[in-house]
């Protein structure tokens, strides 16, 4: 029985070797690809804002300068909106111009946060706000394409309905929604 | 006659006979035919091939592309400005620069720094049905076969990043099964 274990190991050892014997006897060899991949960005900036009704001017459609809204960037994604002594069917219109500063091109979504925001059908948003006290619309350019360094104009028009408080402040944020403009809908 | 002289004259005997046919073998014609034996190997090799980058990006947008430049064994890919949802595609083509054919034994990938859902594969290009760059192709020397590198980019890929990924080739010789 033990001459039997001293004659396998020779013979597995030849096995062995021979096998080893044989990869390296194959020839092969390798070729490379490395791979490295820049991603895109998307930035959209504020250029401008303005609104109809700045300080020493007639209210929008009234004959008369009682309410006054301003407008003013705060950064290059902010812009604020402040309207001061405004009153039933006080209205204005805001207009601010948005330039594409990333890398692709983007699509103009539209106005949000979505609800209370909702489409029409005629390329216009609607935003009934504080339980239909306030009104905000936003239209143009839905689906607007924008390439880097395109500019696009936009207008949202705010409307103080009757039921509307007395001595109040309402504030609200107004979002201007793109992305790349491949994705889907 | 005695004993002595007997032994004596048996070893000259003897003498005489082994001289003679050591003699008839010198005399003998014979000569030599030779087989000088060279062997000379030959080798396995391919390089790389590269050509334009193009991708599914719309006419007029043409914001982000593929290309690539080969250094040695290797081929270096980059995606330029890529992003979500669009297909770059680079073919490359790998050409038998050896003296035997060769089998195509392997293609595998690192592609463990993508984002999840990521594509980046090196499959036959379909516009040479014939030669097709594939796992188990065979090239001969002077052939090559066509491939391309394919890149998709999920939508959750992070903006203004930078990835890396790796594809490796194992090539051997066609008459035996892979080894490695």
């Amino acid at each position: 029985m033990q001459n039997k274990k001293y004659m396998a190991i020779p013979i597995l050892l030849i096995v062995t070797l021979g096998l080893i014997g044989f990869a390296y006897a194959s020839w092969y060899d390798y070729l490379y690809v490395n791979g490295q991949i820049d991603t895109a960005y998307l930035k959209m900036e504020f250029m401008s804002v303005s609104s109809d009704d700045p300080p020493g001017t007639i209210d929008v459609n009234k004959d008369k300068d009682v309410g006054t809204t301003t407008a003013s960037k705060i950064d290059d994604t902010h812009v604020q909106v402040t309207i001061t002594n405004g009153y039933p069917c006080y209205e204005v219109y805001v207009h601010f111009t948005i330039e594409n500063d990333g890398t692709i091109p983007v699509h103009f979504r539209g106005f949000g946060p979505q609800p209370p925001f909702v489409f029409d059908g005629r390329k216009t948003w609607k935003a009934s706000l504080f339980d239909g006290e306030i009104t905000v619309w936003g239209w143009d350019s839905n689906m607007e394409q924008l390439h880097p360094g395109d500019r696009g104009g936009y207008t949202i028009w705010i409307h103080i309905e009757q039921p509307a408080k007395q001595h109040y402040t309402y504030t609200f944020t107004v979002e201007v929604i793109y992305s790349q403009w491949n994705a889907n809908d | 006659m005695g004993m002595d002289t007997k032994k004596i004259a048996a070893t000259f005997a003897i003498l005489v006979i082994a001289l003679g046919i050591a003699g008839y073998a010198y005399a003998s014609w014979y000569s030599y035919l030779y087989v000088e034996g060279e062997v000379d190997t030959g080798y396995i090799g391919v390089e790389w091939t590269v050509g334009a980058g193009y991708d599914s990006e719309t006419e007029g947008k043409n914001y982000s592309s593929i290309t690539g430049y080969i250094e040695g064994d290797t081929l270096y890919v980059t995606v330029h400005n890529g992003y979500p949802c669009i297909d770059y595609w680079l073919p490359v083509d790998i050409l038998n620069i050896g003296s035997i054919p060769i089998h195509i034994w392997n293609i595998t990938s690192d592609l463990s720094a993508l984002p999840e859902g990521t594509v980046v594969e090196l499959i036959a290009d379909p516009s040479y049905p014939i030669y097709p760059l594939e796992v188990g192709a065979q090239i001969h020397p002077g052939f090559e076969v066509y491939g391309l590198i394919h890149v998709h980019l999920p939508q959750i890929t992070g903006q203004d990043s930078t990835y890396y990924f790796s594809v490796t080739v194992t090539y051997g010789q066609w008459n035996l099964p892979p080894t490695e």
